[in-house]
């Protein structure tokens, strides 16, 4: 009888300590990361036109009327849940998803903000496209992914119309 | 007169000459926010996302370091840089350093 009372009460402290806190910044992170990825597409269809490219050779047959270096560059943090779900996958190993894809926004959103950078330029395409990602998060090593940064940069070249 | 350096992160200047060489130039800045901003980043930690408060501190960090580069080209007599690369680290809780360096060059 004792025992088994043990076990309900230790199945309703895991629900109301673990379970539902976790379900909970489940919904919350769902809900942000949702709503930032439907930004970042919308601002990806805007931006298509403009060309970006890790090479760094131009249009030999035109001229440059103006160039200017363009960055963009995110912090980002993941939530609870996710830091929870990776800390399990940690001990067994093995493809951490939970972390790609608040790893992926920062990419694409460091990416937006250099071409509106560029865009304001009117600039034609950008050359020399280069993107660094670092971890931030300094003296919390024992966290599987704390703070990362991302920064995009490249040249902005217009070209004489 | 108050030229204004050209930057770009390709090798040459594209439509014109490089005429002199100065050597590498670098800036570098170490930053942090103050106790409120970093409480702020803690929360906004617990939802996940983008931390406005650190990007705001490395755009400016990033700045800061981008001028101090400038500065030095423009002591040599250079008129553009070329070449330019970013590089991140951390070196304590909640600061950040940011290091930029290109070469400077003169070109007509």
């Amino acid at each position: 009888m004792e025992s088994s009372l043990e076990i309900i009460i230790t199945i309703f402290l895991f629900l109301i300590f673990t379970a539902v806190p976790l379900f909970i910044w489940y919904k919350i992170g769902k809900y942000f990361e949702n709503k930032h990825y439907e930004s970042i597409r919308k601002r990806e269809m805007q931006l298509i036109e403009l060309a970006f490219t890790p090479s760094d050779t131009l249009d030999p047959s035109r001229r440059v009327e103006a160039m200017s270096l363009v960055t963009g560059q995110v912090v980002i943090g993941s939530d609870p849940f996710k830091r929870y779900i990776a800390n399990l996958v940690n001990i067994v190993g093995g493809r951490i998803a939970v972390f790609e894809a608040p790893i992926d926004r920062a990419r694409r959103e460091a990416v937006l903000r250099m071409k509106e950078q560029a865009v304001r330029m009117q600039a034609d395409e950008v050359v020399n496209f280069r993107m660094e990602t670092s971890s931030i998060c300094g003296g919390k090593s024992q966290q599987p992914m704390g703070i990362v940064e991302v920064i995009a940069y490249g040249t902005a070249v217009r070209y004489e119309k | 007169m108050e030229e204004r350096i050209i930057l770009t992160n390709i090798d040459r200047v594209p439509g014109r000459e490089i005429v002199e060489h100065y050597g590498l130039v670098a800036g570098s800045t170490i930053r942090a926010k103050h106790v409120g901003k970093d409480i702020m980043a803690g929360i906004k930690n617990l939802f996940g996302g983008e931390l406005t408060g650190y990007t705001e501190l490395l755009n400016e960090s990033r700045q800061e370091a981008t001028e101090r580069m400038v500065a030095q080209a423009k002591k040599r007599g250079a008129n553009a840089v070329i070449n330019i690369r970013y590089s991140t680290s951390s070196v304590a809780q909640g600061a950040a350093e940011i290091y930029v360096y290109g070469t400077a060059v003169k070109v007509e």
